[in-house]
């Protein structure tokens, strides 16, 4: 079958089978075939995000008129999400067996999926903020799905902040969208719009994204989620917030020198203080809370860049699309590598050793995913029209920061030993994902990322 | 045809009187006959009127002044409609009510013969028949309010006689005071003659202070609560509805036809706030009445106020007009509601063997027809639509608002809300509590009467809802126009 | 009499000859009531559905009754009367099972029908006044209509909410009938017109207009529920729960935020009164309304009375989208007319559900109830969630709009009232489902009623579901042909037409 043709079938499979699975999840048992269709879903997303992209499916009737599609800025994020939400269903077969109350973790797990599927692939603000907020309020179920006092707590914190980032979107949906006059991304704008509606726009998504100051909930309700609910949180969700910032603000069309330096000055913040209470924690998942906040502070950056250098921008994209693919894989695969979980097939440190890999990548280390992310960072902040060269010691710094973190993560998990839950999968899937860090190399090309090509546009344009 | 028709009206129930005096048998068929007879002759007065306009016809054949002359207009009309259309379901009402009691014998003769004086006088146009009508008026409907022969009555008759004698003593020398100077009674050509001289003052004060007392405005309504609230039901009901109308009746003629152009604003004033008063000051006591009849009958005295406010909104032009149709529809209005709420009550205070408000719920709930016919009655006297009370609060309004009277308006709107205020106390009663059960020490009621009220009441429903054909008929040959 | 004069007037004797017939029925007699009371809300039903069909088709439809010189009583179907009256329409038809459901073993159900069918067909006339007279009368016909069924039970508590509600609606009646009177007397017969009546009218003092808009606005507001004029509506909750979800989602608080509509758009027209300087009180008044009742909303543990003071608020929105010039703030304002009703009947009907099936009143009492009733709670959630604005329910709609309305019309304060207002929402009503969904189960209620083949009584079920649904799928496929929105752009169109 041709690729154009597939992926023209697959859109609307994608957008629907989240509801499908709901709808049966509601009107009957919860039976093994049921759990296990649960992978189903992502399984096709991933396949979308691999086929080739096609025209967008036009619905005109659905919400203010709505698109879905695939298209350079959310590719990247699709198999991001799907990866993620891949492994987290994976997890989440296992964990449904014997959990208290499958049918409502189940209700709310395909909710945040369904919504996160349709933010990603949407090609307007109304459906983006729709499947956001759907996604975002689902998420209290995997959030406080135990029960106990730590997850209400993480829930009540999760909840008052989600929506309070709902209702910032809210206004900055009005602010910059009605002012366009237009829900197609990318939104074109005639002039900047108000400060008010950016501010809105950034602290929104900031939320969920994991943005200095309002990072509260993700370290707190990453440990207090299930696994199958982290991975999801924390691959794929985290991500939404970032993908919120790429649609909504108007990058690469204006010089915003203040927004860039905010972004820039927030995100070296979160990088700091992700390493600094990331090292204090007890729990790993939590820690990789903070190591998340940490990189999404060096993911600001580039949107800091955009800001300050506007016509750059569609050089530095590519680039960010790259560290976002290699973090959430690298994420995920800790994730899953947290539960301690380990296959009586080999020896315990040698799983261990595998499971270290995406820590790793993280750092940087040369040859894996994470040293071409790095490398591309540091073009971006270095090119001559951002004027953040100062930065770049800083960076290093960071590097050293995340490797303090990543240590510390394997000593808390190798401590911690196995988690109460029954998640057998879970060493496998990590060893996938890990596979996945390691061919780093392969994934960029899989995904055309030039990053020499990158370095020799810059030093041209210098 | 006119005179025939008209003859009709009054002959009807008069011979009806006379039949059942001399025997007694089927009272309530003889009584229902002749009230259709008043009905039939008023309506076909209303198509005569339609045909050929209004006019005075001199029974006998022997004009005025000599003769007796009688106005057949819009006003008159309407008037006889009213006393036919009411006399109706009060007929069938008392059947039921009075059966084959010893005070129902007394009852239908004297009934007819009130309905006798009451169309001669609304036909009536010369200030001695009044005279004469107005006292046989008055003297039937004396009698007919010590029927119950309970003491309370006796003595509600007692002052109710005494209070109409004086009325009609200062009525009589107001009119003898006329007749010395101009050797007239009949107004037509007393309108032609009156000269504001203090001759004239004089009598018309004297007039008007006997017409108002037995209208009952206040302050001079001292006399009505007691005889409406002790009266048996249907007859409170022909107190309310008919009677008091009857003496309004003559004032609003010599208003227009005596009342010389030069008269002090002040009159028309000091008559509009007494009206006011008596909004305020009935609808209060109304609300605290305890018993249910006593609350309808100051009931009567606030609604009678309204008919006062008449005087200050005529004097505006072209909105004097848009009163007087106000104030006719209200008084029709007022018949009919005030009507079904009092035979509504007759119907609960009949099964609860008594009328204290406090005690009546467990009854209110086993009556529900009857609770329906006070709810409708009372949706007409709070001025709420759909209900001819609303037409007519409509248009006294549109009166008040236009001519820029805008105390009126307050004094209308609070009347009205206080009405509410004392109907729904009533009306609350059908929502007791669940599990009281309803224990009647009463007779049972009978259907015809439970529906009787509901009918009355659902006239009043009716003129709510289309006010063209009646306003057709009264601008026939409009009061102030002479013929 | 011609078939298009006929068929309004049909519309509200369906009602009407069904109420009255219920009225003289015995008590009794339950298999005829019931029949009688589901054929009147299905011919009514069809009857709409053939308006619809008619004037989609290109016909008017007007009946005209003569009632005093110059003035007519007119029912007549233009864009905005026919969205309200299909609403009121459907949501008669389903109210009307879930009573029958409710009320199935309460004495007085005559009775309680009886003024049940009055008071829709009150509705249903004011939804087709052609004019402010018409209006009127149905307005306060649906006054005298809806006390009987507040006093229903017969308690105290009920007799004060009756008197209560009787104290401010009248009152408020009577500024409303003085007003009427008032502009009729200036501006001859009112009939509805789409840009407005007094719109060019420069022969009018703008100061008595500013007076007359007072008078009038008070006079809706009561029923409206405008701070300071909102007192009955919490107290009102003491009635069954078919009432409140009636009063609150269809008749009496809709009736008044409907007549600020017709006097905004249809009597004054929205530019002129805009010029008159009327409207920014009046869209100070609701957003202060509109915060008050969710502030009001968030300290109530009767979970009735949280859902009045919800209503105090959500009905605001449809007088702020009727304060803002504009035609997207108007669609905003209409569309939610329709968006409101739905959600708040469904959280009335659920409420009603935990009521009649456990005998929860309170919200702290809801612990674990959605493992009990579950499709209930389902609704409830779907329901709350769009009363907070969370797409792709409905409620999202209808904000969207109205904040971008306010954003066109220069006001970007309002923009923070719907936020505070949505986050507040969100306050009180996310600690519901939370106990209902994350709270574990009381045990005082588990075993009071054994779970048939449906988690409670068929016809107390199906109403909310029916009406969840249309709230989300109102929402969700908002840009349709024939959904609420689309109703209220064209309405909007017509309202800014020149």
């Amino acid at each position: 079958m041709d690729t154009v043709d597939l992926s023209r079938l697959l859109l609307p499979v994608v957008l629907i089978l989240p509801w499908l699975l709901l709808c049966l999840t509601a009107a009957s048992r919860i039976t093994p075939w049921l759990r296990r269709c649960l992978v189903v879903p992502p399984a096709v997303c991933l396949l979308l995000a691999l086929s080739a992209p096609a025209a967008p499916l036009e619905l005109p009737g659905l919400l203010l008129g709505s698109q879905f599609g695939v298209d350079g800025v959310n590719r990247v994020f699709l198999a991001v999400t799907a990866l993620a939400w891949l492994a987290a269903s994976v997890l989440a077969v296992s964990f449904l067996g014997t959990a208290v109350r499958p049918r409502r973790f189940l209700a709310c797990f395909v909710l945040a999926m369904g919504g996160n599927f349709a933010l990603v692939l949407s090609q307007d603000a109304v459906s983006f903020f729709t499947g956001f907020a759907l996604m975002s309020l689902a998420a209290y179920g995997l959030v406080n799905h135990r029960g106990d006092t730590a997850s209400t707590y993480a829930g009540r914190v999760y909840i008052v902040l989600a929506i309070t980032g709902e209702v910032l979107l809210f206004a900055a949906l009005i602010g910059l969208v009605h002012g366009v006059g237009q829900f197609q991304f990318p939104l074109r704008f005639d002039a900047p719009p108000a400060d008010w509606a950016i501010a809105c726009a950034v602290l929104g998504f900031g939320v969920k994204a994991g943005m200095l100051p309002l990072h509260m909930s993700i370290p707190l309700s990453y440990g207090a989620a299930p696994l199958a609910g982290g991975v999801a949180l924390a691959g794929a969700m985290l991500n939404a917030g970032l993908l919120g910032w790429l649609r909504w603000l108007p990058l690469g069309s204006f010089e915003l020198g203040d927004w860039g330096l905010f972004f820039a000055g927030a995100g070296l913040l979160g990088v700091v203080w992700g390493v600094v209470q990331g090292v204090r924690q007890a729990s790993p998942t939590a820690l990789l809370g903070y190591s998340s906040i940490s990189q999404v502070g060096l993911m600001m950056l580039f949107i800091g860049a955009g800001f300050l250098a506007p016509g750059q921008w569609p050089l530095f994209l590519p680039l960010l699309g790259y560290f976002v693919l290699h973090h959430a894989i690298a994420k995920t695969a800790l994730f899953c590598a947290s539960s301690g979980h380990l296959p009586a097939v080999g020896p315990r440190w040698l799983w261990w050793l595998v499971f270290s890999l995406p820590g790793l990548a993280l750092i940087g280390v040369p040859l894996s995913t994470g040293s071409l992310a790095k490398a591309g960072l540091v073009e971006v902040v270095t090119s001559p029209g951002v004027g953040l060269v100062s930065l770049a010691p800083w960076l290093t710094l960071a590097t050293a920061g995340t490797a303090v973190l990543m240590a510390r993560w394997l000593y808390l998990a190798i401590r911690a030993g196995q988690s109460r839950e029954v998640l057998a999968p879970a060493p496998w899937v990590a060893l996938a994902l890990a596979a996945l860090v390691a061919l780093g190399p392969l994934l960029a090309m899989l995904f055309g990322v030039p990053v020499p090509a990158v370095g020799e546009a810059l030093s041209a344009a210098g | 045809m006119t005179l025939w028709w008209s003859t009709l009206c009054v002959a009807a129930p008069l011979l009806a009187a006379v039949v059942l005096v001399l025997r007694p048998k089927w009272p309530a068929v003889i009584a229902l006959v002749a009230v259709s007879l008043v009905l039939t002759g008023a309506l076909g007065l209303a198509s005569v009127l339609h045909a050929s306009g209004p006019r005075l016809i001199e029974i006998g054949g022997w004009g005025a002044p000599l003769g007796i002359a009688w106005r057949i207009d819009g006003l008159t009309v309407t008037l006889l409609l009213m006393a036919g259309i009411v006399g109706w379901p009060v007929t069938i009402y008392a059947r039921g009510y009075f059966g084959d009691a010893p005070a129902g014998r007394h009852f239908w003769p004297l009934w007819m013969l009130l309905l006798t004086a009451l169309c001669a006088l609304f036909l009536s146009n010369d200030l001695f028949n009044w005279y004469v009508t107005l006292e046989l008026l008055s003297l039937s409907a004396v009698a007919l309010v010590t029927l119950s022969g309970k003491k309370a009555a006796l003595d509600a008759a007692q002052r109710y006689l005494f209070t109409g004698l004086f009325g009609s003593l200062l009525y009589l020398m107001g009119v003898a005071l006329i007749y010395k100077a101009y050797g007239v009674l009949d107004l037509t050509l007393l309108r032609e003659l009156t000269q504001p001289t203090l001759e004239v003052w004089v009598a018309l004060g004297l007039m008007a202070a006997g017409l108002l007392v037995k209208s009952a405005l206040f302050p001079l309504h001292f006399w009505l609560p007691a005889a409406h609230g002790s009266a048996p039901a249907p007859v409170s009901a022909i107190l309310s509805a008919l009677v008091v109308k009857g003496a309004f009746y003559i004032l609003l003629r010599l208003w227009f036809d005596l009342v010389p152009a030069a008269m002090p604003d002040a009159v028309s004033l000091i008559l509009g706030g007494l009206g006011a008063g008596a909004i305020i000051w009935g609808s209060l006591q109304a609300f605290r009445a305890t018993r249910l009849k006593m609350l309808v009958a100051y009931s009567t005295v606030a609604q009678l106020g309204y008919l006062a406010l008449f005087f200050p909104l005529s004097e505006a032009g072209v909105w004097g007009d848009t009163a007087l149709t106000g104030l006719v529809y209200f008084i029709f209005a007022h018949a009919c509601a005030k009507g079904a709420m009092f035979l509504a009550a007759g119907n609960l205070q009949r099964a609860a063997g008594h009328d204290e408000l406090a005690s009546l719920a467990p009854v209110a709930r086993a009556l529900p027809v009857s609770m329906f016919a006070f709810a409708i009655g009372g949706v007409s006297i709070m001025g709420l639509p759909p209900s001819g009370g609303f037409i007519a609060k409509w248009t006294l309004l549109n009166a008040a608002i236009g001519s820029g009277g805008w105390v009126w308006v307050v004094v209308m709107v609070v009347g009205g809300l206080l009405s509410a205020a004392y109907i729904f106390r009533v009306l609350a009663l059908s929502f007791a509590e669940p599990g009281v059960e309803a224990v009647l020490e009463g007779p049972r009621v009978a259907k015809s009467s439970e529906w009787a009220s509901l009918l009355l009441a659902s006239i009043a429903l009716l003129l709510g809802l289309n006010a063209l054909p009646m306003l057709d008929l009264l601008n026939i040959g409009l009061p102030q126009v002479p013929l | 009499m011609s078939w298009s004069a006929a068929l309004p007037l049909l519309i509200v004797a369906s009602s009407l000859v069904t109420g009255l017939v219920i009225f003289f029925l015995k008590e009794q007699s339950v298999l005829l009531r019931t029949v009688l009371n589901l054929c009147g809300a299905g011919i009514k039903l069809v009857l709409v559905g053939v308006l619809m069909w008619g004037v989609y088709q290109g016909q008017t439809f007007e009946a005209r009754l003569p009632l005093l010189p110059n003035i007519e009583l007119v029912l007549h179907a233009d864009a905005l009367s026919l969205l309200f009256v299909s609403l009121s329409t459907v949501l008669w038809f389903v109210t009307t099972v879930y009573a029958i459901g409710y009320l199935e073993h309460s004495p007085h159900r005559s009775r309680f029908f009886g003024f049940f069918s009055l008071c829709v067909t009150a509705t249903v006339g004011i939804a087709l006044a052609g004019n402010l007279i018409t209006f009127l009368i149905f307005y306060e016909l649906l006054t005298l209509a809806t006390y009987p069924l507040l006093m229903h039970r017969g308690t105290a508590d009920s007799r004060r909410a009756g008197r209560i509600y009787l104290t401010y609606t009248l009152a408020g009646g009577a500024l409303l009938l003085v007003g009427v009177v008032w502009l009729k007397s200036l501006a001859g017969p009112l009939d509805f017109t789409a840009t407005g009546i007094l719109a060019g009218r420069t022969d009018l003092n703008p100061d008595t207009l500013r007076w007359i808009f007072l008078l009038l606005i008070v006079g809706f507001g009561v029923k409206a529920a405008l701070v300071p004029l909102h007192g009955w509506l919490p107290i009102s909750m003491a009635a069954p729960a078919p009432v409140s979800a009636l009063l609150h989602a269809v008749a009496v608080v809709k009736a008044g935020a409907f007549g600020i509509t017709r006097l905004v758009y249809d009597v004054y027209g929205v530019e002129f009164a805009a010029s008159l300087g009327v409207l920014m009180p009046l869209a100070i008044v609701a957003s202060f309304t509109i915060v008050y009742g969710s502030v009001r909303a968030l300290f109530q543990d009767k979970l009735k009375t949280r859902l009045a003071y919800s209503t105090i608020s959500q009905v605001s929105y449809i007088i702020l989208g009727t304060a803002i010039v504009g035609p997207v703030a108007t669609i905003g304002g209409i569309v939610h007319l329709v968006h409101q009703g739905l959600m708040k009947i469904t959280l009335f009907f659920c409420a009603g559900n935990l009521a009649e099936t456990l005998g929860i009143h309170r919200v702290s009492e809801m612990d674990g109830v959605g493992r009990r009733l579950p499709k209930t709670m389902a609704a409830f959630t779907v329901a709350a969630l769009g009363m907070i604005g969370v797409p792709p329910v409905a409620g999202f709609i209808s904000k969207w709009y109205l904040g971008a309305g306010a954003l066109d019309a220069n006001l970007p304060w309002i923009l923070v009232v719907l936020a505070a207002s949505s986050a507040l929402n969100a306050a009180y009503f996310l600690p519901i489902l939370y106990r209902a969904w994350f709270r574990p189960a009381a045990i005082a209620w588990q075993e009071r009623l054994e779970p048939g083949r449906f988690e409670t009584h068929w016809m107390l079920l199906m109403p909310p579901l029916v009406t969840a649904a249309l709230a989300l799928l109102y929402g969700l496929f908002a840009n349709m042909d024939g959904s609420p929105l689309a109703w209220a752009r064209l309405i909007a169109e017509r309202e800014y037409l020149r």
